[in-house]
């Protein structure tokens, strides 16, 4: 390199960051970098790996043992049917923890981006308090299940709160912005849904809803400030982001706000709303498309970081409307189905007192040959029993089976040698030397319950919390297999 | 383990090249806060695309794309700041504590001789110049040929010296 070269290289040097420049860029990178690390990049691990690597909420922050996982993957693709049916449990249901542990647990897993992981955790807080209403509508809720529900909840509602701010803490604060408004414009629709079904009811189960619906609001008031903050750090940006960032905000609300106000139409047409339901909607909706107005005008004079304000604004309006409308929608439609199957369940209950008395003549005539049923070979006990006893492996859960009370069942228990999950607990407790059971302090895990009828065979994971009391096992009872680590 | 390797290697890359980044970034756009704006935009994109698994094999041909991509997206929104404005606000220099007053002058005058070349030529001026990128680099980051680089290289350089008699 000549002289010229030389000394043009070193002039053009001096423009160079400071050192404290420097130093306080790379600070924020190194924040940067280990909030957000580089994992399970997809082509570093071979897919079935990655697969069964998804965190299970029972694994208290460790991921279950491959061969766990493989197994519960194995029961789940033998059961598609079973998962299938899940989807519509609800709490107390046998197949409801399939639905909240395996179903859910496997979408998380196979959503990859931030956004989306954040999104369906907020359509997860959306599902639990479907659920509840349709509970509310259907049974008296126990205290127990009341509690579960709500803890359930709550749970839900903090993991989605957290997924936002991780999500804003990446850098995405627009998309943060968004899925805290959906949630939030979900959170308020159902606490107006409750408040109806509140009124609607009496007794403990309002009390109940009453408590839903308080934590309802709390978590309504976390959301609302967690998409302040993100929408503080977009309008924070630099004017031209902001503006951008407005802009493809209002496209997003103009849909939304197009599709909302076609499935209200639909909703209309088909008259599966009350009218005063559709009238809050469409109240809703013209507010949301006032608001819509207000962000365009905003926009134009160039007050991007308030339109952009405004159009999430309008965003929970529409979304508001259509919550209102889709969850009233659906619980009356299960209004009617449970009158159907009621009316059914009755005309089968007659059938069935119509057979008994036709077999009660048979056996009194002596010259009845009909050929005794086999009995099968399978150590017996009845539903009650089993009930006792799961419920003492399983002191927490309320477990409702299929089965009717007092059919002779088998359970089939194979224990594993459980293992204390944490090393700050107690030792565990010498075996109870009456009954030969044991009780581990602060114990979590899977319980595979397996319990065969005669009608039918029916699998299901439960969740076990603690403590958990495992019963001697004595082959003249049968089996349970337990799965605890 | 993976990701304290990637962290590693980007922050290693960032110390390595955050200056000649932010040169780039300063002969664009002629502002300080501006140019710090766009490397750390930039700094940042290349790490979310890490994130996602983006394979990349010379991470500083990379930066040097990203950064490109990020200062013309910048540029379409805004127009380019002009040279008066420049002189307005006095040009900045990064504190060297070596560098003499001369030396101060002589940065000034060549920072405006060149600001009298096109964005590309400054562009390659720097990378070869100042950088010390390969040709075959280059042509990698700006997507023209090693030969157009060349006499693109040659031009700039004799422009610079009619520029600048006295270096």
């Amino acid at each position: 390199m000549n002289r010229f070269l030389r000394q043009l290289r070193s002039a053009l040097r001096e423009v160079a960051l400071t050192p404290e420049e420097k130093t306080s860029l790379r600070a924020t990178l190194e924040t940067l970098t280990t909030n957000a690390p580089v994992r399970g990049v997809v082509h570093e691990r071979p897919s079935w790996r990655r697969f069964f690597a998804f965190p299970f909420p029972l694994s208290m922050g460790r991921l279950l043992p491959v061969p766990i996982l493989a197994m519960l993957t194995l029961a789940l693709v033998a059961g598609a049917s079973v998962a299938a049916a899940a989807e519509h449990a609800v709490p107390g249901d046998t197949l409801y923890p399939v639905k909240i542990n395996v179903n859910e647990a496997l979408r998380s897993a196979v959503t990859v981006t931030a956004e989306g992981k954040a999104s369906w955790e907020a359509r997860r807080v959306e599902r639990r308090l479907e659920e509840i209403e349709r509970i509310a509508e259907k049974t008296d809720v126990s205290a127990t299940q009341a509690a579960t529900m709500r803890a359930t909840f709550d749970a839900q509602a903090t993991r989605t709160q957290q997924r936002i701010t991780e999500l804003e803490a990446q850098g995405h604060a627009e998309e943060a912005a968004a899925v805290g408004a959906r949630l939030e414009a979900v959170l308020t629709a159902h606490t107006t849904i409750l408040e109806t079904l509140e009124t609607e009811t009496g007794g403990t189960l309002r009390e109940t809803l009453n408590g839903v619906r308080a934590a309802v609001h709390d978590a309504e008031q976390t959301t609302g400030r967690a998409r302040l903050r993100a929408e503080t750090s977009v309008v924070a940006r630099e004017q031209s982001n902001v503006r951008a960032a407005a802009e493809r905000r209002r496209t997003a609300t103009v849909r939304h706000l197009a599709e909302v106000t076609a499935f209200l139409d639909r909703a209309q047409t088909r008259g599966t709303v009350r009218a005063e339901v559709l009238a809050d909607a469409r109240a809703q909706v013209s507010a949301a498309e006032a608001l819509v107005a207000d962000g365009e005008a905003k926009l134009a004079a160039g007050a991007s970081g308030d339109a952009f304000v405004t159009f999430q604004e309008a965003s929970i309006a529409a979304q508001r409307a259509k919550v209102l409308v889709a969850q009233n929608t659906a619980l009356k439609q299960q209004r009617q189905r449970d009158d159907a199957e009621k009316k059914k369940g009755d005309e089968q209950k007659k059938e069935r007192e119509r057979e008994e008395e036709k077999r009660e003549e048979r056996r009194d005539d002596p010259r009845s040959d009909a050929p005794a049923r086999p009995r099968r070979d399978i150590p017996t006990e009845t539903t009650t029993e089993l009930r006792a006893r799961v419920e003492d492996v399983l002191p927490p859960i309320n477990i409702r089976t299929e089965v009717e009370a007092n059919d002779p069942v088998k359970i089939e228990t194979t224990e594993e040698a459980p293992t204390t999950t944490n090393a700050t607990n107690q030792p565990d407790a010498p075996p109870d030397t009456t009954t030969g059971a044991s009780t581990i302090p602060n114990s979590t895990g899977m319980v595979e319950v397996h319990i065969e009828t005669e009608a039918q065979t029916n699998t299901t994971i439960i969740p076990v919390e603690v403590p958990v009391r495992i019963p001697p096992s004595n082959p003249a009872n049968g089996r349970v297999r337990g799965l605890l680590r | 383990m993976q990701a304290r390797h990637h962290q590693q290697r980007f922050l290693a890359a960032y110390d390595q090249y955050a200056d000649d980044l932010f040169r780039h970034c300063y002969f664009r756009v002629h502002d300080r806060e501006l140019a710090k704006d766009l490397l750390q935009d930039c700094l940042t994109k290349t790490w979310r695309a890490i994130v996602q698994g983006e394979q990349i094999e010379h991470l500083r041909a990379y930066l040097y794309r990203v950064l490109e991509r990020t200062i013309i997206d910048h540029t379409r929104r805004k127009r380019e700041a002009s040279l008066d404005a420049l002189q307005e606000d006095g040009v900045q220099f990064g504190h060297d504590t070596r560098a003499d007053l001369e030396t101060r002058i002589d940065a000034k005058r060549a920072i405006a001789a060149m600001d009298t070349l096109d964005a590309t030529a400054r562009t390659l001026v720097l990378m070869r110049y100042v950088d010390g990128l390969p040709p075959r680099m280059i042509a990698k980051t700006t997507g023209l040929s090693t030969n157009v680089i060349s006499v693109r290289l040659n031009r700039a350089i004799a422009h610079l010296r009619t520029m600048l008699p006295h270096i």
